[in-house]
């Protein structure tokens, strides 16, 4: 099942807040496609440290993060 | 549309930061700023009889090199190691260096200050040194961040402000020497103006210009400023102000070559005028509120310092105050005002970041805003203005009793923002535990 979150709009911390809120619900197997709008360069320690496989494609108006626990 | 992994940082193009950011670099050079600022305010009503009088006193200089060297300067190099590895991608890995520039940096520039004080050249001239191999520490630490960060205004920004600050301080250092062996064609006094100038138009001016080109869109949702018109007025800025320091040295009239930084500054504000019109963010907190402000400060400035070049009351008394006009309100109005509130808005994110980024989504967390009180900013900022422009007036009229009392309520009106940091780096040490509510956000910017 793969769910999207368009983060694209809100001021920072919030995408990051809200992505971490989305991987701690994601179930095994799941995968988060999360779409922001400015590079998300905070977020990959903090992605890595809670053990989820990340890729990132930069997008025309943006960036989109797919998030594979 | 280019892609990376994250197990490969080094895939196409910076992405991420390999580590969480230490904000303990950073921290390293704000929080001895601040105690400095604070400093350097409440000593100013003690030298409201030297403010009465001409400008190169040597306690005015040692009170003007605490504010450049000891708060704007720092805090700039603090939110180099903050902001450039969020620009490129890459974390800084020689942090042993910045440290021990940091260590280096604030020993020297106390001894610039006490030198100055006292009046001893060979003394300042050791310590303007230290403050110089603290500032190669530093850069030897950065250098390979600022290599890879994406060409681009931001990027742009800070190579041009760290040159200007190695011209900065290389006419500094000569200014110094000179005073031992007088070496130098042209009058002191012209070598200080140039000096000035360098200082707050081509390092702290281009180092503003390229911070907010980044922060102003990230916190107000706005469009980045176009790329090709933010570098313009970079350049047109650096160029223009390292002529005009050139004209100032030599001796030249100066007058015309205000027309290039005068040129960046009507771009600038044509930039900035867009970005608030694009923004989707209505609300503008108090941090950018000093930091827009402060354009007002910027343009005052620039209307005295045309009256100075094209030579408006010379002979007279007004010679001699108009020279502290523009000095004030370039470097308190202009670059003070903006750093205050740049570093209102950086330091609550960066702490933030550090204390409770980790425990997104695994429980309830402070918003930004929780951090301090946005009132108290507020209030600081209000405060603030009316000091400003209460000291520049006092400066202009040069009564000592008027200006006691503006720069004590200028040292006054600081104390807000002193409380603001305070508030918010006490998280670090003192992190607040959150009770889950129903339907509770866990966090937010607002």
């Amino acid at each position: 099942m793969k769910e999207v979150l368009d983060l694209r709009g809100l001021p920072p911390p919030e995408p990051l807040v809200r992505t971490l809120e989305a991987v701690e619900a994601l179930p095994e197997g799941g995968e988060l496609v999360v779409l922001t709008e400015r590079r998300p360069v905070h977020l990959l320690p903090l992605l890595l440290e809670r053990g989820v496989e990340v890729s990132l494609r930069e997008l025309a108006d943006g960036h989109e993060i797919r998030i594979r626990r | 549309m280019k892609s990376a992994s994250a197990a490969n940082p080094s895939g196409p193009g910076p992405a991420f930061l390999s580590e969480a950011p230490r904000p303990s670099l950073p921290m390293a050079f704000f929080l001895p700023a601040v105690v400095l600022l604070l400093a350097a305010a409440f000593a100013a009503p003690f030298l409201a009889v030297k403010m009465a009088d001409w400008t190169y006193q040597q306690e005015i200089l040692a009170l003007v090199h605490t504010v450049t060297l000891g708060f704007l300067l720092a805090v700039f190099l603090g939110a180099s190691v903050q902001l450039l590895p969020v620009v490129a991608g890459v974390t800084v890995t020689r942090t042993l260096f910045v440290r021990a520039a940091a260590v280096c940096y604030f020993a020297g520039t106390l001894g610039m200050v006490f030198h100055f004080a006292v009046l001893r050249w060979n003394g300042l001239v050791l310590s303007a040194a230290a403050v110089t191999l603290a500032v190669i520490l530093f850069f030897f630490a950065v250098l390979p961040v600022l290599v890879k960060a994406p060409s681009g205004p931001v990027r742009l920004a800070f190579v041009l402000a760290y040159s200007g600050l190695a011209l900065t301080m290389t006419a500094g250092l000569l200014i110094g020497l000179d005073r031992r062996h007088a070496f130098l064609p042209g009058a002191p006094l012209n070598h200080l103006a140039a000096h000035l100038n360098l200082g707050l138009l081509t390092t702290f001016t281009a180092a503003i210009w390229g911070v907010s080109s980044k922060l102003l869109p990230m916190f107000l949702l706005a469009p980045a400023p176009d790329p090709r018109r933010q570098s313009a007025a970079l350049l047109l800025l650096f160029g223009g102000a390292v002529l005009l320091a050139a004209a100032l040295w030599l001796g030249w009239p100066s007058a015309p070559f205000a027309a290039l930084p005068a040129a960046a500054f009507l771009l600038q504000v044509s930039l900035l005028r867009d970005l608030l019109r694009r923004r989707r963010r209505g609300r503008i907190d108090a941090g950018f509120r000093y930091a827009l402000s402060a354009y007002a400060d910027l343009f005052a400035a620039g209307v005295v310092g045309l009256l100075i070049a094209l030579g408006v009351g010379k002979g007279t008394l007004l010679s001699l105050r108009l020279p502290w006009v523009y000095g004030f309100l370039l470097l308190g109005g202009w670059v003070l005002q903006t750093v205050v509130g740049i570093l209102s808005k950086i330091l609550p994110f960066l702490v933030w970041q550090a204390v409770y980024a980790r425990r997104a989504g695994l429980g309830p967390l402070p918003k930004l805003a929780d951090l301090s009180s946005e009132r108290l900013q507020m209030a600081g900022f209000v405060l603030f203005r009316i000091a400003t422009v209460g000291l520049a007036v006092a400066l202009f009229r040069g009564r000592v009793s008027e200006l006691r009392v503006a720069a004590t309520f200028l040292a006054i009106s600081l104390l807000p923002f002193t409380v603001h940091v305070a508030l918010v780096v006490s998280h670090l040490t003192r992190p607040r535990a959150f009770a889950a509510s129903p339907g509770a956000r866990y966090a937010s910017a607002h």
